[in-house]
């Protein structure tokens, strides 16, 4: 029993298995990407979801955590080559073991996009929270050339839970809450609309639309109304210098194009910051626009090995060729001798 | 010279020399392996090589059969350069097969094994290179002078190495065993693995984007499970710390060990093997003899994995700096026609039309893909075209900075050219573009192909 055991575990620690294993990665890495594409993220969505790709990773995980406590064991003494080395060593048994745990055990949301006084509902945390304030990511006065960034800021939130504590959310690094990770993962403008017949309100309220970058148009129904409208924001103001150009927006007061059809007919369209009449006694009308978000949220207890895992791998990849020097230097004095 | 018969001249010279070179190298390692019963299955591969090349010039080769081709030969250059890693650590001392190796040396094994090796690695370049010609000789109407000069250039190429082997008789028997013949085999089909005339001559960009992929997918991956936002609304100092590993330097660094990583390992082991000297050598003289000669056989083993790894770093680091690919050819993604209209969203999660990017689409049309591009003008407005133009093979356009470029003549269109008529321009569409998609009439589509189709059959183009 004990001779078998003995086979298991040395074929357990061999390289021979780590070639192999690596082998059989790249095989299939190569087969994905050359006749199926999107290879990692395939190999990715099997570790989470299929047996056999599971015990491939896991036996392979074992065929590591063997492989470098035996080499650990060998420096034994050697404390300071043992320093350099393993903090990649461990860094690595962490990194790969909470990789693979996360991806098995995390739990994930993202939220439709959300807006002031919304609510945010955690499954697994059985918690409501409210977000009470967001952060916008562009100034009211926002100014773009061509080779402008996007946005100006990073947005945030504030959100309240049952309890009444606060808690301030950005975009990156994510925010524990509870049990979960929270963080902003997209922002955006939300027009103010409100469409009247006769005088008389339809509808009125926020649509949450994809306008950024400026220039992008985003498109949207009113419940119970034949239209579609069309939406874009363009610049209030332009600006020349030299070779340069500038545009200004108003995010107060948003400059629309607005397009509005009913089937294949365009019945209006027209650059705007009030509003606009259309099919003879209908309008639509703007005020002054919201910022919506959208959060992703996680609950992964493994989320801080991975993170911690990967720092210790970036400080052993630093370390671990000094350990290559310190050798040599080792060797050059035993010959010396 | 024609410039057609130049190019069929030197991609016929070119499949002589890789074949001859290759065959010349696998016969030199079966002498000195002593498996001279292999050289037959050997040469069965060839015939079999042949005779698929005459296959693709014969018969007609659908669009599904060109592609599997080319994607065929990226895929085998993969596999012998596994193949010859794994080789190169089962002969320092990791034994790979185990109970395994007495039955993958037996008869049964090696004869079929052989010859399937030898179509792998031959057919698809030589089938791929063999479409090209008949390509080349269907666009210029006239095929006997083509098919003469490529088949003068592969019989004047095999004949060059035949007889510098006749005259000079290297001996390579110190230099080559299994792992070396197949890591040259692999260096071979990298550096000489193309199969698009002058336009491609070898696979290292594909290899190269391949590699910087797999980076790319890994970091992409690491944010995700870090929860890492879209990188526009993140702070910039935040990006600017996490954002190197998703730059094009980090992933060309990154590629280049994961490549050479294997054979630097290798030339660790097989350096830093110890040399065990037998106990009939007494002396010490006699000793260091032989120590001396172990030595330099590994030196010897080593050159080809050396030449391997040197040219590969010669190659990132020529290429570091510039873009990956100066030619940006993107590949096309299938579209279909409803009631008799296809209708491309300018924005979805796949694509924005209005990025600045040339933007490539497929649909069927009597039962041909016909192949649409769609891209930015300097302007502001779209052009909308054939991916082909009335005068060259549809090879289509590839972009750079400020052109479009035809992949056959490379003749740089400017941006703002397209969607003109004439010349080299992509055939023009009359799209309908709204703002939510652009909208082309298959009749349209198919109208204008005509344009393509009726000077492929007939008329000479240049």
């Amino acid at each position: 029993m004990s001779r078998i055991l003995g086979k298991v575990s040395a074929f357990l620690r061999s390289s021979t298995l780590t070639v192999w294993l690596l082998g059989l990665f790249v095989l299939y890495y190569l087969t994905m990407a050359v006749w199926m594409g999107e290879a990692f993220s395939r190999y990715v969505d099997h570790l989470s979801s299929n047996m056999f790709f599971r015990a491939f990773f896991l036996l392979f995980l074992a065929n590591v955590v063997l492989r470098i406590s035996e080499s650990v064991r060998k420096m034994r003494g050697r404390w300071l080559l043992l320093s350099l080395r393993l903090p990649l060593l461990i860094g690595l048994i962490l990194t790969l073991a909470a990789f693979f745990l996360s991806l098995n055990f995390r739990q994930h949301q993202w939220t439709q996009p959300l807006g002031e006084g919304d609510p945010i509902e955690l499954p697994w945390e059985g918690e409501l929270f409210r977000i009470v304030k967001v952060q916008p990511a562009m100034s009211k006065r926002a100014l773009r050339s061509d080779e402008a960034k996007i946005f100006d800021y990073e947005p945030g939130i504030t959100i309240v839970g049952r309890d009444g504590m606060q808690h301030e959310i950005g975009a990156f690094p994510p925010r524990r809450v509870g049990r979960s990770y929270l963080h902003v993962l997209t922002f955006g403008l939300g027009p103010g609309i409100e469409l009247q017949k006769n005088g008389e309100v339809l509808w009125r309220g926020y649509t949450a639309l994809r306008l950024v970058p400026f220039g992008t148009a985003d498109t949207f129904s009113i419940p119970g109304q034949p239209y579609k409208f069309y939406l874009s924001v363009v610049p209030t103001g332009i600006m020349k210098k030299g070779r340069e150009t500038a545009r200004t927006y108003d995010l107060e007061r948003p400059r629309y194009l607005v397009e509005i059809a009913q089937g294949d007919r365009v019945l209006a369209r027209e650059e705007t910051e009030s509003g606009l009449s259309f099919d003879g006694d209908m309008m639509i009308s703007f005020f002054s626009p919201s910022d919506w978000v959208i959060v992703e949220a996680v609950r992964d207890p493994f989320l801080p090995w991975f993170s911690i895992g990967l720092m210790i791998v970036a400080v052993g990849v630093v370390l671990y060729p000094f350990s290559f020097l310190l050798r040599l230097g080792l060797r050059d004095r035993g010959r010396s001798r | 010279m024609d410039r057609l018969v130049l190019e069929v001249l030197a991609v016929g010279a070119k499949e002589g020399l890789k074949l001859s070179f290759c065959v010349f190298l696998m016969l030199s390692y079966l002498e000195q392996s002593g498996r001279q019963h292999l050289r037959g299955p050997l040469f069965a591969g060839l015939i079999a090589v042949f005779l698929a090349s005459f296959g693709v010039m014969t018969l007609p080769v659908s669009p599904e059969v060109r592609d599997s081709i080319v994607r065929l030969i990226g895929y085998v250059f993969g596999l012998f350069f596994l193949f010859s890693i794994g080789a190169l650590f089962h002969a320092t001392g990791t034994d790979l097969l185990g109970p395994l190796a007495r039955t993958a040396q037996a008869h049964i094994v090696l004869i079929p094994a052989t010859t399937l090796l030898v179509i792998l690695y031959f057919a698809p370049d030589m089938a791929g290179s063999s479409l090209f010609i008949s390509d080349v000789s269907v666009m210029a109407g006239t095929g006997r002078p083509l098919f003469l000069a490529a088949a003068a250039g592969f019989g004047g190429a095999i004949a060059l190495v035949y007889g510098v082997s006749r005259r000079y008789r290297p001996d390579l028997s110190a230099m080559i065993d299994l792992p070396q013949v197949l890591i040259v085999l692999a260096l071979v089909k990298l550096v000489a693995g193309g199969v698009q005339g002058f336009a491609e001559l070898s696979l290292i960009p594909s290899v190269k984007a391949g590699l910087m992929k797999f980076v790319h997918d890994v970091v992409h991956q690491v944010f995700v499970m870090l929860l890492v936002p879209d990188h526009p609304i993140l702070a910039m100092t935040t990006w600017n710390f996490i954002g190197v590993l998703f730059g094009e330097s980090a992933g060309m660094w990154l590629s280049l060990i994961l490549l050479a990583l294997p054979l630097l390992l290798f030339m660790r082991k097989h350096f830093s093997a110890p040399i065990t000297v037998p106990a009939d050598r007494q002396t010490s003289a006699r000793k260091r003899i032989w120590i001396k000669a172990v030595r330099d056989l590994r030196f010897q083993r080593s050159l080809p994995v050396l030449v391997f790894f040197v040219f590969i770093l010669g190659l990132w680091f020529q290429q570091k700096g510039e873009s990956l690919n100066p030619l940006y050819i993107p590949s096309a993604r299938q579209v279909v026609a409803e009631d008799g209209v296809v209708a491309i969203p300018l924005q979805s999660p796949l694509d924005d039309l209005r990025d600045g990017m040339m933007h490539k689409f497929a649909v069927a049309v009597e039962e041909k893909n016909i192949r649409i591009l769609i891209l930015k003008k300097p302007d502001g407005t779209l052009g909308v075209c054939l991916d082909a133009c009335e005068i060259c093979a549809p090879d289509g356009y590839g972009q750079t900075k400020e052109h479009v470029v035809c992949l056959y003549c490379k003749t740089p269109i400017p941006l703002a050219s397209v969607g003109s008529p004439g010349g080299c321009n992509p055939i023009p569409l009359e799209p309908l573009i709204t703002d939510k998609e652009v909208r082309i009439t298959l009749e349209d589509i198919r109208k204008k192909s005509l344009l393509i189709q009726s000077k492929q059959v007939g008329e000479g183009q240049r």
